[in-house]
């Protein structure tokens, strides 16, 4: 079954311990996004699941292992999974992050930073080109969270998506909850980056939770993806859904899984604000 | 003025910090108020302590055997020396268990790397294809009986096979259970591992014979080959095994 795409609404991340309420109890809910990696293997217990909720619900593709930063070459055999399954499953979204996570064919399981440089958004653009011409559609890029910044940064971040975004015609996701982190972190404008990011391009927006970790010098945030949406990242949805309310919208959680009634509890005051 | 680097080499860098290794890093990075170290030591957490949760998960009972704090310290070397080497990392752990085996502080304890051995087995054989075809009788019955020593035969892939020099299997059930009792661990344990409709993977314990029968079928060895190396005739093993399902096809050398 396939879906068409999405105008708004709100979905949850698809997790290992909901699999079997989400299809008893069937709850209202705009889309699912998995983890592509997680759904890779076609004899697992999770595309067995996938294959019943796919009948049900819009599927988003969300991966976290491509790498598309890296200097390495992309996996082949990773790329040849992921257009496996997004064949099997026909997601209305597919996305990936604007980061790395290998090099010299050693993986860190982690969305790690990059110097937005010139030479990244010519390296990151061929790499987005790639995938867009394997998969035959575009793709979306997410805004990951940082802790730092390097030295040799020629532009900000929402400057390099935009330019991304033209160069590939990729769309863009944005994730709220990083871009506070990041922005508390490194010292800039959570507003300013909305302001200034191509609305146009956005098609996704993730919320999430984070954690304060207090060190001797201060307190710096930590993008856990693991509790409830914190106030002024609601308010910043809130500021960003009234001038794009269509955007679709999902609540992501990735460790410390809460029963599934939290995430709906996420998702209905989510409802609520558009 | 700003010292350039290369994307390439600024990963080196980073990959290399992560790692603890020898690294240029700090000069290209700004932790707002933090220093250098302690933003990297963040993403160094990160990657360490995910890639051991992703080992916590796929050895529970290692990680039982052996207690949370040895556990914990074998895993963080692990990671270090060896970080995963795809972007999936449900693919992370092969190997562990032949690294564990060469741990001087388990050289007392050689059961730990047979246990963790047989549960990486086991996450493999959950995600096996489960092919449930009817054995091809007919095809079998039209081979010529001079041909039959040629004969290879082929497990199911949702069969995987087990041995170890110590009492794997009881020692696996009791861990399950958490119910611990005496036993001479010191017992050879051949298990063979079948997964199941629902995802799990269910161990038959086998004599030395039939695990010997079945690891030459897995090798590829014909029954010519099995009958001279292991000293049996394999019919009866043949038998047995093509009813459980567990064998499910041949193939001759000659065709």
């Amino acid at each position: 079954m396939s879906f068409a795409k999405l105008t708004g609404g709100v979905g949850i991340g698809l997790r290992h311990p909901h699999f079997a309420e989400i299809l008893e109890t069937k709850p209202e809910l705009a889309f699912l996004e998995i983890h592509s990696e997680n759904y890779f293997n076609p004899h697992g217990q999770s595309r067995y699941y996938l294959d019943q909720l796919m009948l049900q619900y819009p599927i988003s593709c969300h991966g976290i292992g491509l790498s598309l930063g890296s200097s390495d070459p992309l996996s082949a055999s990773h790329l040849m999974q992921l257009k496996d399954l997004v064949d099997h499953c026909q997601p209305v979204l597919i996305s990936e992050h604007l980061s790395w996570g290998s090099i010299n064919g050693q993986f860190f399981n982690d969305l790690l930073p990059l110097p937005y440089t010139q030479e990244l958004l010519n390296h990151f653009s061929a790499r987005v080109e790639q995938v867009q011409d394997i998969l035959g559609r575009q793709i979306l890029i997410e805004n990951p969270s940082a802790y730092l910044q390097f030295s040799t940064v020629e532009m900000p971040e929402w400057a390099l998506l935009n330019a991304l975004v033209e160069r590939t015609g990729c769309g863009l996701l944005l994730d709220l909850n990083n871009i506070y982190v990041s922005a508390m972190n490194l010292g800039f404008s959570s507003s300013e980056y909305l302001a200034e990011i191509n609305a146009n391009a956005v098609q996704e927006v993730h919320l999430a939770g984070f954690t304060r970790k207090v060190l001797p010098e201060g307190e710096i945030l930590i993008d856990t993806h693991g509790s409830r949406v914190s106030d002024p990242v609601w308010h910043l949805y809130q500021s960003y859904l009234k001038a794009n309310p269509t955007v679709a919208t999902l609540i992501e959680w990735d460790s410390d899984i809460p029963p599934l009634s939290v995430l709906l509890e996420e998702q209905q005051k989510a409802l609520v604000y558009g | 003025m700003v010292k350039q680097i290369t994307l390439k080499q600024l990963q080196i860098e980073f990959g290399a910090a992560l790692r603890y290794q020898a690294s240029d890093i700090e000069q290209y990075v700004s932790g707002g108020g933090f220093s250098a170290e302690q933003v990297i030591q963040l993403y160094r957490n990160n990657f360490v302590i995910s890639c051991c949760a992703a080992l916590q998960a796929s050895f529970p009972v290692t990680h039982k055997l052996v207690g949370d704090e040895f556990f914990t310290s074998v895993t963080r070397q692990w990671v270090l020396a060896h970080p995963p080497q795809s972007g999936n990392i449900i693919d992370y752990g092969e190997g562990f268990a032949s690294w564990l085996a060469a741990l001087p502080q388990l050289a007392s304890l050689p059961y730990v790397a047979s246990i963790a051995q047989l549960e990486w087995l086991i996450e493999q054989t959950a995600s096996a294809e489960i092919v449930s075809k009817v054995f091809p009788f007919a095809d079998l019955a039209a081979i010529p009986a001079t041909l039959y020593p040629l004969l290879t035969f082929h497990l199911a892939p949702q069969f995987t096979l087990c041995g170890a020099a110590e009492a794997i299997y009881p020692l696996y059930q009791m861990a399950q259970q958490d119910q611990f009792e005496a036993i001479n661990l010191n017992m050879p344990s051949y298990v063979l591992l079948q997964k199941q409709p629902d995802f799990t993977v269910s161990l038959q314990p086998l004599g030395e014979a039939d695990y010997q029968f079945l690891l030459g079928c897995t090798q590829g060895l014909t029954l010519a080959n099995i009958a001279e190396q292991l000293g049996i005739d394999p019919s009866h093993y043949i038998q047995t095994y093509i009813a459980q399902g567990v064998l499910n096809r041949f193939s001759c050398q000659e065709r």
